[in-house]
C-alpha cells in the first residue's frame, strides 16, 4: 500500500447504530483528537481554522463584495471545516478565502505557477485546479468523509520541494 | 494477490459475539429526494417496519472562550432522510439522500437471512432513490467478547495481544488498535479496530473485548444486483477469516 492510498482509505468507516459502534465512534474520535492536537500535525500551525470560521461571518451576507455575491452559508462552512478534518495528519495546511459563488476556498500556494486551488460547495462537491509549472490540472470530486486521492496527489506534487 | 475462496465454509460458532452486522450502500441519488412521497413508499412496501423517524443532518460545534464555560451548538441541515425499525427493534434500515444503510442488531440469526433482508430493502431505496452507480459497498461486523470481572489476560483472547515496549514491566491500562489494510488484486479494504470496553457499571460486568471488521468497496462501480451480490459474496468471505484470524484459539473454544 503507497501512504496516499493509506490516506484514502485510513478513516473511512461503514455506519453502525448500536452503543458498541458509538463507542468504537467515540474512542477513534478520541485518537483523532489527540494526533490532531500537536502543532506538528495538527490544524492548529498557521490558524487556518480560525481563518475559515473568520472568512464565513465576514462573508456570510448576500453582496458582501459588493458585486453580488453570494453568501457563505452553514452548510458551505461545514462541508470546508470537515474537509479541513479529514486532511491527512502532517499534511500541508491551505489557506482559506472566499468565492463569490458563496463557496468557500482553499489554497496550496508555492509559486506562482505551483498552486492549488479547492473550492468546496455546500452540496460537498469539491472543484479543483492546479497549476504544476507548464501543466494544469483541474476536476471535481464528491466528498465525503475523505479526501479524494486526486486531490492529496495534488497537495503533494504542489508542496513537494 | 490476495485468493479470494467464497466457498470456503467457516466454522459455525452458537455464541457468535456479534451485536451488530451493517449493509451500507452509499450512492448518489437522482430523484427528487422528498419526504411525504418517500413515507408513502416505505408505507405501502415494507409494512414489517412500522416505526419510521424523520432525519436530519446536524452538526455540532464545541465554543471555548477564554474565561467561559463552554457553549454547545447545534446546526440543523436539513432533512437527511427516513430511519426504518422492524417491529422487534433489531433490524434499521436508513434511506438517505446519500445511501442506504441496513443493521441487524444483536442477536445475529445468519448470512442468508441479514443479506436476504438487506437486498430486499435496497431494491426499494433503489427504485425511489434511481442511482446508478454505488459509490461506497461497506460490509461492517461489530463482535464484542464479554470479559470476566478481574485480571484479564489479552493474549487469551487476541492471536497478536498488545505488548509493553521491550522488557519492561508495565502494564496496560486501555487498548484501542486500528489497521486499515488494502486487498491487493481487488477493489477492497478492510479497517480493523481492536479495543477494549471498560465495565459498565454492574459487579458482574468484566468489560469486553471488541473486534470491529469493516471491510469496504474502494471502486464506485455499477450498481447491477449480480455486481453488489458478488462483492458482499467476497467481503463476506474477507470478514470471516478477519475473524478467525484474529482471535486466539481458546476464545474461539469458548464461543463455539
Amino acid at each position: 500500500m503507497t501512504s496516499a492510498e493509506f490516506y484514502e482509505y485510513g478513516f473511512m468507516t461503514t455506519g453502525g447504530t448500536s452503543d458498541t459502534a458509538y463507542f468504537i465512534a467515540d474512542q477513534v474520535q478520541k485518537g483523532r483528537g489527540h494526533l490532531q492536537s500537536p502543532h506538528s500535525l495538527g490544524l492548529g500551525a498557521n490558524g487556518v481554522l480560525e481563518d475559515l470560521v473568520k472568512v464565513t461571518e465576514e462573508c456570510s451576507s448576500a453582496d458582501w463584495d459588493g458585486y453580488g455575491a453570494a453568501p457563505i452559508t452553514n452548510e458551505t462552512f461545514w462541508q470546508a471545516y470537515h474537509f479541513l478534518r479529514a486532511l491527512p495528519f502532517g499534511f500541508p495546511i491551505p489557506s482559506a478565502g472566499a468565492e463569490p459563488d458563496g463557496h468557500l476556498t482553499f489554497e496550496w500556494h508555492r509559486s506562482s505557477r505551483r498552486t492549488l486551488s479547492v473550492s468546496v460547495s455546500s452540496e460537498g462537491d469539491l472543484h479543483y485546479a492546479a497549476l504544476l509549472g507548464a501543466s494544469k490540472a483541474y476536476g471535481t470530486e464528491p466528498f465525503s468523509e475523505v479526501v479524494p486521492k486526486i486531490i492529496l496527489d495534488l497537495i503533494n506534487r504542489v508542496c513537494s520541494i | 494477490m490476495l485468493k479470494i475462496d467464497v466457498t470456503e465454509t467457516f466454522q459455525h460458532l452458537e455464541h457468535a459475539p456479534i451485536v451488530e452486522a451493517v449493509i451500507e450502500i452509499r450512492t448518489r441519488v437522482e430523484s427528487p429526494w422528498e419526504e411525504s412521497a418517500l413515507r408513502d413508499q416505505l408505507k405501502a412496501r415494507l409494512p414489517g417496519y412500522p416505526k419510521v423517524f424523520s432525519q436530519n443532518d446536524f452538526r455540532h460545534e464545541l465554543k471555548v472562550k477564554g474565561g467561559q464555560p463552554p457553549e454547545q451548538l447545534f446546526h440543523d441541515l436539513g432533512w437527511r432522510g427516513l430511519r426504518l425499525q422492524s417491529v422487534d427493534g433489531r433490524y434499521i434500515a436508513q434511506f438517505n439522500r446519500d445511501g442506504f444503510f441496513f443493521s441487524r442488531l444483536h442477536p445475529y440469526e445468519s448470512w442468508d437471512q441479514f443479506k436476504g433482508e438487506a437486498i430486499r430493502l435496497w431494491k426499494v431505496y433503489a427504485e425511489f432513490a434511481k442511482s446508478q452507480e454505488v459509490q461506497r459497498l461497506g460490509v461492517r461486523f461489530i463482535n464484542r467478547i464479554a470479559l470476566p470481572v478481574g485480571e484479564v489476560r489479552l493474549e487469551d483472547y487476541l492471536r497478536v495481544p498488545p505488548q509493553p515496549p521491550g522488557e519492561l514491566d508495565l502494564q496496560i491500562m486501555s487498548y484501542f488498535h486500528q489497521d486499515s489494510l488494502l486487498v491487493t488484486g481487488h477493489p477492497y479494504a478492510i479497517s480493523i479496530v481492536k479495543t477494549v470496553q471498560p465495565p459498565q457499571g454492574s459487579e458482574s460486568d468484566g468489560g469486553g473485548l471488541i473486534l470491529d471488521i469493516d471491510v469496504f468497496t474502494t471502486k464506485p462501480f455499477d450498481q447491477r444486483a449480480d455486481a453488489i451480490d458478488k462483492r458482499l459474496a467476497e467481503m463476506r468471505w474477507l470478514k470471516n477469516k478477519v475473524f478467525y484470524s484474529s482471535l486466539a484459539k481458546g476464545a474461539l473454544e469458548v464461543l463455539k
